[in-house]
């Protein structure tokens, strides 16, 4: 194997003896070399140490020797076949995410597939021998989990480049091969068995898509043994991946979800039932650095997690972690070993951008499986490229390669019975109802502290929704907005409305299922103290709690007596829209008409007034005039695609914002205001002042998805006006507003003509004048009339189907019968 | 009577349920509840070398100082405290006390021996060089265990219950301070709101502290779920016996897995190890106590700048502690017994030894350095009948999701009820019900006060899905269902010579004419139909109809009514009855309510 990561290590004995002597101690006649091992270990070990001789003498050898017959005698490692896969590594795409290029049509990244696997097993009782259960030429094998008994196995298959994954099952001995899924056109993966044997798994069958970029995104699904009444019960915005069940009867998962916050350090650990309800953090939400938390299972008789720490651009590879969450939620303190040890160093619970930190590993590991508290497999690059070969590592700082085997092995895991969870009684059912939503107390948390009691008088609850769609060209937020969303921050908002809080802080309502939302604490005057950041589901009839708004997830819930728990005594509030139904918004159609009505008139183009801060409606390049001013100018101070980690109250939003201080400074501007206008603004500020209520799209092709002019138009437009406007799409290099489309002669893109007469500037004033007719005749998503572009239709149908295919299956599930992806074809 | 060297051997599970240990670092002593057998157990052999038989069930012992005497609390309506002679198994002495005595204990110079009489609500002073009662203290309700300090002055007794309504403000369970020596209730320490089901407390060796094992019950919250202790907690409070006062109340638990139903409570000779018992879930925490008053003493009283959430737990001031999930990490191990010993209650140090009672197995479990080291079966395995079966299921939380609690968590004392208001989903939510006692509860349908269970067989099966949060095989609820079936009304404390006094033969007889026994006829004592008696509360809904309940033992089920809010039989009869729809009695003298109230309380 020539230079390698693998044999770097130099022998360490007393790893190796400790080893041996807790195998000794926890097997006892099942491990009965221990007292030979360590004789030989004891005189191999004095010559190991003898000065003046190379390293790669007789004594590593037997070192070498010694270590692979003791580590393998465990009876965790050798009395079952361990199975593993046989592939190429992933090619390198954008994000952890990205790894199975997906054939579907218009998907993106569908290039990079690399057929050939085969599903295997290793027997080291029987000297190592190999037996190959599947093999694929074509197709990739992936993902396998073994059932509770022992003897069944599910994976992931894709049988060639234009064909998707499904989930099939296998028996262990490698027969009765047969495919439980078979969707067209989505992707599932992960599979894993439930209590009760079903099976859960991850899927792109609600076709949505990464909001800092364009690649499809999965949730979590269930369906029965047989492939029938597949449903989904995970409903974040962007990807469940890695589920696994824990030895309570939870899943544990992969979730990487931004609201309001950074795409990069939002990957991190999540529990649910098996029927969807009861999503919580489990670990890593609030983490700098790793980025990603991902790859995660509990370990049986313990309260402790292996996972990987990976990054966002990466694969979904990194260093192991073992994690003890009763030690913190977050940062170092609660991680308590790594391999490698040394990336211990890269953790950090703070910072900016630091997200892809762990890319730093050099040898890398994934697919970690735990034999019991002390003993791992994982696979670990070789060394050679991307291979990675199967490793058992333990506590005691013992790595020893089990298999290597071109193109690479992952995801080793016992054939063998394992305890089966518990069950976990459904919580729901699958009547499409409202789920209710109880908080104990809003002020319990960790930075609600310095919030007054009787500060919160409302709770709003928001939806962020999915993104159905993309587009080549991006607006330059804080990432890649494509097409364009916000100025820095990448969702659009849908308030469902704003329910009371009591004065004991106590809140009770209902919210829809299947709807991603998050929510805000509001003052007496409608202004955001405090805000999620992430999202939370219910399910249809599901009765969640929670007992405050981020508080040490470490705490029960506080003691208190009946009396207190107001809300919690009437009636559960009802979501009533927010100044008519809910809907998503749109700042030109919401807070647009507020500046028209009071603003503009001062605040022009060409004004004194203006010049400081023009709030002009005009239709700009990407966004408006009045949007562009007001967060070009820092009039926002509002936490864009922020830091990971929980924001202080009344940190960001109006509170934070120097226009609501500029307003409320100035009484003329502010005495104009009906109390609906400023509810307007301020709430727009608070949602984190998104400008677009739609991720579709009606120009895809043009500048940041969103331009009415195309690049060529544009690069016309350049010419004559000497404005490099195809460089303005990003907030960083904008300069401000350059075109308006509602009035061409007032674009600031003309001031340097010296004539109205003058054929270049009637040339320029002619592009902007077209358009301007094909945002009359084709409006974008934020004016009336949009209509999606033909693609984003297309998106949309699919869409809709998807979910018409979810809700047939879900009408199935309320009357006890079956349905198959077959029967659907 | 006892004495005997050798029992027959019990045709029934032995039940071992408490422990003394002898100073010789091998002796100890075996309380088998229902063998009614105190054995002798020489754990350096692990066996069983003699057999003393009660004349009742045996549910406590003493050893005295000198260890030459052992008392054993034989309980019934009328118990007896029998006082034995280790060396040859004599006994010596046997002392009246109350009804159902339990957790003796010696006064430190073997004169005395302290006696809680469990449903007088007192303390027995017993003398024993005159052999007789010195007095009774009162406490607060059903004492269960009591730990006297080192100069034998002042008892803390542990209240099992609460005694006030459910619906108050600050509803917990007490410890009672004694001052032995003045005969005096000194005070009384109360513990968090939801605090009860206090089973053990015991005293640190070298008399500084004392700790009591209890639930801390958030029972306010709607039964949503369990994760992270959303209904019951299981915590042990800190005394500090030189000032008789609470240092803080921890939790057991863990974030991702309850420690359900502690119980028995140790102390190592060098106070350094305290450990618990957990009845529910099979399982011996043994605590760095040094460490553990360590990390109480560095807590602030409020929040500071300083305590960061680098802390290896969540506990940011003292107020968190009885939340904190994570407080016990490093400090605590939990020690999981293997499956052939179910159900530890009493605990005790042997030497370095510890051993925990298995009552439901028979079992003693020895465990040394944080290891299970032996089982020591007590007597030859038999199967289980199918009641024994569910009395085990009912107290066993390895069948709740993380084992945050078993059945008897909310309904301890053989299937009763912890006196508590709960919010089950059951009947829509808001709506708090004071939890009622299971027994005859299959022969009175519907369960619930609103009647939402048909049957008690639905109730069961619908508390293991919704209250246990876990799917089980049919076999643990119909055991359950026949361990249920199996419970017997304990007499009433209130009876003479186990007859209705004088009184109560008045108060039966107006039970009749105020129209009592229209709804609740003799027998059952409820006509099994729901009425509008005029109780409904504030937090009820408008349309409902309650359950008539049974009587029966009704003497120690307080508080009262659907919602818990009347503290007395007689707060029913009298001031929430003022419109009479709930039985005539507006008219009633108040001999005649006295009367009532008598007979009710004899039931």
């Amino acid at each position: 194997m020539g230079l390698s990561f693998l044999s770097l290590a130099a022998p360490e004995p007393g790893s190796l003896r400790a080893a041996i002597k807790d195998l000794s101690v926890t097997f006892g006649e099942s491990y009965p070399g221990g007292p030979r091992f360590l004789e030989r270990l004891d005189r191999i070990e004095s010559r190991l140490h003898s000065p003046g001789v190379s390293p790669a003498t007789s004594a590593e050898r037997e070192y070498r020797q010694l270590e692979s017959e003791a580590l393998l005698a465990n009876p965790l490692v050798s009395a079952h076949p361990i199975l593993f896969v046989v592939r190429k590594q992933y090619r390198p795409d954008h994000h952890n995410t990205a790894t199975f290029f997906p054939a579907a049509q218009h998907e993106y990244n569908d290039g990079s597939f690399t057929p050939g696997a085969a599903l295997k097993q290793i027997d080291l009782a029987k000297g190592g021998k190999v037996t190959t259960l599947l093999e694929t030429a074509d197709g990739v094998l992936r993902d396998p989990e073994v059932d509770f008994d022992g003897a069944h196995i599910l994976f992931s298959m894709r049988t060639n480049v234009t064909a998707s994954y499904h989930i099939y099952e296998i028996r262990a001995d490698g027969t009765e091969l047969r495919q439980l899924t078979f969707a067209t056109d989505v992707d599932d993966l992960d599979p894993f068995y439930l209590a009760d044997g079903s099976i859960a798994f991850s899927s792109t069958r609600e076709p949505k898509y990464c909001m800092c970029n364009r690649h499809v995104m999965a949730n979590l699904f269930r369906m029965e043994r047989d492939g029938s009444n597949i449903h989904q019960i995970g409903k974040s915005t962007l990807f469940e991946g890695h589920g696994s069940l824990m030895p309570d009867g939870r899943i544990l998962y992969d979730r990487w979800e931004y609201v309001d916050r950074n795409f990069g350090d939002a990957q991190a650990l999540w529990t649910a039932n098996p029927d969807g309800t009861a999503h919580h953090a489990f670990w890593g939400n609030n983490t700098a650095a790793p980025g990603a938390v991902i790859d995660a299972r509990a370990i049986p008789d313990s309260e402790l997690a292996i996972c990987v720490f990976g990054s966002c651009h990466d694969r979904p590879w990194g260093a192991l972690a073992l994690i003890d969450r009763r030690l913190g939620m977050d940062g170092a303190t609660p991680v308590l070993q790594m391999w490698p040890s040394s990336a211990t160093n890269l953790i950090r619970q703070s910072g900016w951008e630091i997200f892809d930190a762990f890319t730093r590993v050099k040898a890398k590991y994934e697919d970690p499986f735990p034999l019991g508290e002390k003993y791992f497999l994982a696979a670990k690059m070789t060394g050679q490229g991307d291979e990675m070969a199967i490793e058992l590592l333990d506590r005691f700082g013992n790595e020893l390669l089990i298999h290597a085997e071109a193109p690479g092995c992952f995801d080793p895991m016992p054939v063998a019975p394992r305890m089966r969870p518990p069950t976990i009684p459904s919580r729901r059912n699958y009547d499409n109802e409202p789920g209710h939503f109880y908080v104990q107390d809003v002020y319990q948390g960790i930075e609600m502290a310095s919030v007054r009691r009787g500060t919160i008088k409302w709770l709003r609850v928001v939806e962020s929704p999915e993104k159905r769609f993309w587009t080549r060209p991006a607006w330059g937020g804080q990432g890649q907005e494509a097409p364009a969303m916000n100025w820095h921050d990448f969702n659009n908002k849908r308030i469902l409305g704003t329910v009371p809080v009591a004065d004991d802080g106590s809140a009770n309502f209902t919210v829809p299922p299947d709807k991603f939302v998050y929510f805000q604490l509001l003052d007496q005057d409608g202004l955001m103290v405090q805000s999620m950041r992430s999202g939370v589901m219910v399910q249809s009839g599901e009765r969640s709690s929670c007992i405050g708004c981020h508080e040490d997830r470490r705490l029960a819930p506080s003691p208190v007596n009946n009396r207190g728990q107001t809300a919690f005594h009437k009636p559960p509030a009802t979501l009533e829209g927010w100044h008519g139904p809910a809907r998503d918004f749109n700042y030109l159609a919401e807070v647009q008409p507020v500046f028209d009505r009071h603003c503009v008139r001062c605040h022009d183009f060409n004004t004194t007034a203006g010049h400081v801060l023009n709030l002009a409606a005009d239709r700009d390049l990407v966004f408006n005039a009045s949007y562009n001013e007001l967060w070009r100018k820092n009039y926002l101070t509002v936490v864009g695609a922020g830091p990971s980690e929980t924001q202080k109250p009344y940190s960001w939003g109006a509170h934070a914002s120097k226009l609501v201080a500029v307003l409320r400074e100035q009484p003329r501007c502010r005495s104009t205001l009906s109390p609906e206008d400023w509810e307007r603004i301020v709430t727009w500020i608070d949602l984190n002042a998104p400008y677009y209520p739609s991720y579709a799209c009606a120009y895809p092709n043009n500048l940041a998805g969103r331009s009415p002019l195309n690049d060529a138009q544009l690069g016309r437009l350049e010419q004559l006006t000497g404005i490099p406007l195809r460089q303005t799409a990003t907030h960083a290099s904008n300069r401000g507003p350059k075109i308006s489309f509602d009035r061409p002669e007032l674009s600031p893109c003309l001031s340097g003509f010296g004539s109205s007469t003058d054929p270049l500037y009637r040339e320029a004033l002619a592009l902007i004048r077209s358009g301007a007719t094909l945002l009359t005749d084709t409006p974008e998503a934020d004016a009336p009339g949009f209509h999606p572009n033909p693609l984003d239709q297309w998106r949309e149908a699919k869409y809709e189907a998807r979910r018409l295919r979810e809700q047939k299956n879900r009408a199935a599930l309320r009357v006890g019968q079956k349905v198959f992806d077959a029967e659907l074809k | 009577m006892g004495g005997l060297l050798k029992c027959t051997a019990a045709e029934m599970p032995l039940s071992p349920t408490a422990l003394a240990a002898g100073r010789d670092g091998k002796t100890l002593f075996v309380a088998c509840a229902t063998a009614n057998q105190v054995l002798r157990v020489d754990i350096s052999s692990r066996k069983v070398v003699a057999c003393f038989e009660t004349p009742n069930v045996p549910t406590g012992l003493s050893l005295s100082a000198d260890g030459s005497k052992l008392a054993v609390t034989c309980a019934g309506p009328e118990s007896k405290v029998l006082i034995i002679e280790t060396a040859d198994g004599e006994v010596v002495a046997s002392l009246a006390a109350g009804h159902t005595a339990m957790a003796p204990v010696f006064s430190p110079d073997g004169q005395t021996v302290l006696v809680c009489n469990r449903f007088n609500h007192d303390v027995s002073v017993l003398d024993l060089s005159a052999r007789e009662v010195r007095r009774r203290l009162p406490v607060q309700r059903e004492p269960v265990a009591s730990a006297l300090t080192r100069n034998g002055r002042y008892l803390l007794v542990a209240n099992l219950l609460h005694n006030g309504a459910a619906d108050a403000d600050n509803v917990a369970a007490v410890v009672s301070v004694l001052d032995v020596a003045k005969g005096v209730l000194l005070k009384e320490l109360r513990l968090p709101i939801g605090s009860g089901s206090l089973n053990d407390i015991a005293l640190s060796p070298d008399g500084k502290y004392a700790f009591v094992s209890h639930l801390l019950s958030r029972y306010p919250l709607p039964a949503t779920q369990l994760d992270r202790g959303w209904m019951n907690t299981n915590a042990g409070t800190l005394i500090d016996v030189e000032t008789l006062e609470v240092i803080n109340t921890v939790l057991l638990d863990s974030v991702d897995s309850g420690a359900a139903n502690p119980w028995g409570v140790a102390w190592s000779s060098d106070s350094a190890t305290l450990a618990v018992a957990h009845a529910g879930t099979h399982e011996v925490s043994v605590i760095d106590f040094p460490a553990l008053r360590a990390r109480l003493a560095k807590i602030p009283a409020t929040p500071s700048a300083a305590s960061s959430s680098n802390d290896s737990f969540a506990s940011r001031c003292q107020a968190d502690v009885p939340n904190d999930l994570s407080f016990l990490v490093g400090l605590r191990h939990r020690v999981r017994l293997p499956n052939t010993d179910r159900g530890p209650r009493a605990i005790a140090f042997v030497g370095s030894l510890l051993v925990t009672a298995n009552y439901f197995s028979d079992t003693l479990s020895i465990i040394s350095e944080k290891m299970v080291t032996a089982s020591i079966a007590l007597a030859e395995p038999r199967p289980m009948t199918l009641a024994r079966k569910g009395e085990f299921y009912f107290h066993d939380a390895s069948i709740c999701f993380q084992g945050w609690q078993s059945c008897a968590s909310c309904h301890p004392g053989d299937a009763r009820m912890d006196a508590l208001n709960w919010d089950l989903l059951n009947d829509g939510t808001g709506n708090p019900k004071n939890n009622k006692s299971l027994l005859l509860v299959h022969r009175t349908p519907p369960a619930m006060s609103l009647g939402v269970r048909e049957t008690a067989e639905m109730a069961v099966r619908a508390g293991i899905r919704h209250i246990l949060f876990t799917e089980q095989p049919a076999e643990v609820a119909d055991s359950m269902d026949e361990y249920l079936k199996s419970l017997r009304p304990v007499p009433s404390p209130n009876l003479v010579n186990g007859k209705l006094s004088p009184a109560a033969e008045r108060g039966q007889k107006i039970f009749q004419t105020a129209g009592c026994a229209d709804c609740h006829p003799p027998g059952l004592f409820t006509d099994l139909n729901r009425y509008d008696v005029g109780t409904r509360g504030q937090l009820d809904r408008a349309a409902d109809q309650l359950d008539t309940p049974t009587l029966l033992e009704i003497w120690r089920t307080a508080p009262y009514l659907h919602d818990g809010s009347a503290v007395t039989v007689r707060d029913v009869v009298t001031s929430r009855n003022r419109e009479d729809r709930h039985g005539k009695t507006s008219n009633l003298a108040p001999q005649d309510i006295e009367d009532l109230c008598t007979y009710l309380n004899s039931l």
